[in-house]
């Protein structure tokens, strides 16, 4: 039964967008988390506090993700390899550019710059502890809360990340709807509502994770207080 | 009569082998109501008179049922008019002085015999491979003998639209064959008479596709643009759902 699922086209796309929707399902989760920045540094300390002590389920997730990544990322680079390979001498005037969507056009590159910020972000944030250099603001220790805000004060590292939630919004825009037409999912009224949805997946994704070093940038210049609670 | 004159930038290429390249040609005096294939022939009648070979390209019908003829017009499969093929695409369509870059069909599965000519023969024999039901042979079954919904009826119909000109593996960017086989999987699959063999066709003609070259799907929807008949890319979500279910179950 795998084999022959995993051997044609037709099922590696499906387990491409298999890993993708899983990826997506964190994503979304992964944002909620975040947003508790607005709440102050209890909530989002605490927050990270009940992950973590999750222990064994907690690496579950975390290998489970692991392998949805490295199964979309692996299996990306087979097809395109194939996809290139379909057509050797390319055409000379560029086929059906007016039609071709954006946002199907720069999947591959949407998904390399995701693909080499998550090793960033990995470094950033998972691999490097909360210390007495990174996380205090204003001469009091913050642990995350105080890590994330000192890392979103640089404006530079601020722009690559908008940058790469945009990216991440501009892969979804098409890799939501796509998903569902990979399993076979047409509807002549559900379909554009789902193009619909998927554009707002994009934008939610793309805006809600701008949205937090937007916050400490002006939180930081405009001097307002850090809510304790 | 209207006429235009046009300036053609034709690939053109001795044989499978060989290297191709571009040429270019004036086409004066052409009445507005040629067809795009009249215009060729009248641009090479010039081309013999001159002793110069002509620029091969393949014809049948010329009215749009045969899926014989078929090239990329500036970048658009069949040329810029949309559902037609390039028999049925008119010179009207273009404007006095405008240049068109004239290309064959180009994938790997779909090797030039020589100038717009392509061997399309890696579709037939995905056809071969599953597009086709088993019934006895003898005299002709009673018409109505089988009860089949208009619904259904209709849209077998519309997926049997395909003439298999290959117009979706020219404009696919993967040089992929998903529109025409899924509408031959659709096709067969909405009858009775295509269920019992249903599991087994999607399952070998995708099998037949990979082995032919072709490349996969990552819906762009570019075939549903390009194709004369107007075949719709649902008909790749059906062939989807048939693959997955049909690979789920099989043994």
């Amino acid at each position: 039964m795998f084999s022959k699922l995993s051997l044609s086209l037709v099922g590696i796309k499906q387990l491409v967008a298999l890993s993708g929707l899983a990826m997506v399902g964190f994503l979304i989760a992964h944002l909620l988390g975040n947003f508790l920045i607005f709440s102050g540094p209890v909530a989002l300390n605490s927050y990270a506090h009940k992950l973590h002590s999750l222990g064994p389920i907690l690496w579950i997730m975390r290998l489970g993700l692991l392998f949805m990544f490295l199964m979309h990322f692996s299996l990306v680079i087979y097809l395109v390899i194939v996809n290139k390979k379909a057509r050797e001498h390319s055409y000379t005037v560029p086929i059906h550019k007016k039609t071709r969507s954006l946002f199907t056009q720069t999947m591959r590159y949407s998904g390399l710059l995701i693909f080499v910020y998550i090793f960033v972000h990995l470094f950033d944030f998972t691999f490097t502890p909360h210390t007495a250099d990174n996380s205090v603001i204003d001469g009091v220790y913050y642990g995350l809360y105080g890590h994330v805000y000192n890392y979103f004060i640089n404006p530079l590292r601020s722009v690559f990340y908008i940058v790469t939630m945009f990216a991440i919004g501009f892969h979804l825009i098409h890799g939501v709807q796509s998903v569902l037409h990979t399993f076979g999912f047409y509807h002549q009224v559900y379909t554009p509502i789902i193009q619909k949805i998927s554009w707002g997946m994009g934008a939610f994704v793309a805006f809600g994770f701008s949205i937090i070093p937007v916050y400490v940038f002006l939180h930081h210049h405009l001097g307002w207080e850090i809510y304790v609670g | 009569m209207k006429t235009i004159s046009l300036n053609l930038m034709v690939w053109r290429q001795n044989g499978p082998d060989e290297k191709g390249f571009f040429k270019t040609y004036l086409a004066e005096n052409i009445d507005t109501d040629a067809s795009f294939l009249e215009m060729l022939d009248v641009v090479n009648e010039d081309l013999i008179k001159k002793g110069n070979e002509p620029i091969a390209f393949a014809h049948d019908c010329r009215e749009g049922i045969c899926g014989t003829c078929g090239a990329v017009v500036n970048g658009e499969a069949h040329g810029p008019r949309d559902k037609v093929t390039l028999c049925q695409l008119h010179m009207r369509s273009f404007a006095d002085g405008d240049t068109i870059i004239l290309e064959p069909f180009r994938a790997r599965a779909l090797p030039i015999i020589k100038d717009l000519v392509v061997d399309r023969s890696a579709l037939d024999r995905i056809i071969q491979a599953g597009g086709y039901i088993s019934v006895r042979t003898g005299s002709a079954p009673d018409a109505n003998s089988i009860p089949i919904a208009k619904k259904d009826a209709d849209q077998a119909f519309d997926a049997a639209q395909c003439i298999g000109c290959a117009a979706c593996v020219a404009a696919c960017p993967n040089a992929s064959a998903m529109l025409m086989m899924s509408a031959k999987v659709s096709h067969l699959s909405s009858l009775p008479q295509g269920k019992p063999e249903s599991k087994k066709r999607v399952l070998s003609m995708v099998k037949q596709m990979v082995k032919e070259g072709f490349g996969g799907c990552s819906n762009e929807y570019q075939c549903e643009v390009a194709c004369p008949k107007g075949i719709s890319v649902k008909y790749i979500a059906q062939l989807n759902k048939d693959y997955l279910f049909s690979a789920l179950g099989s043994e």
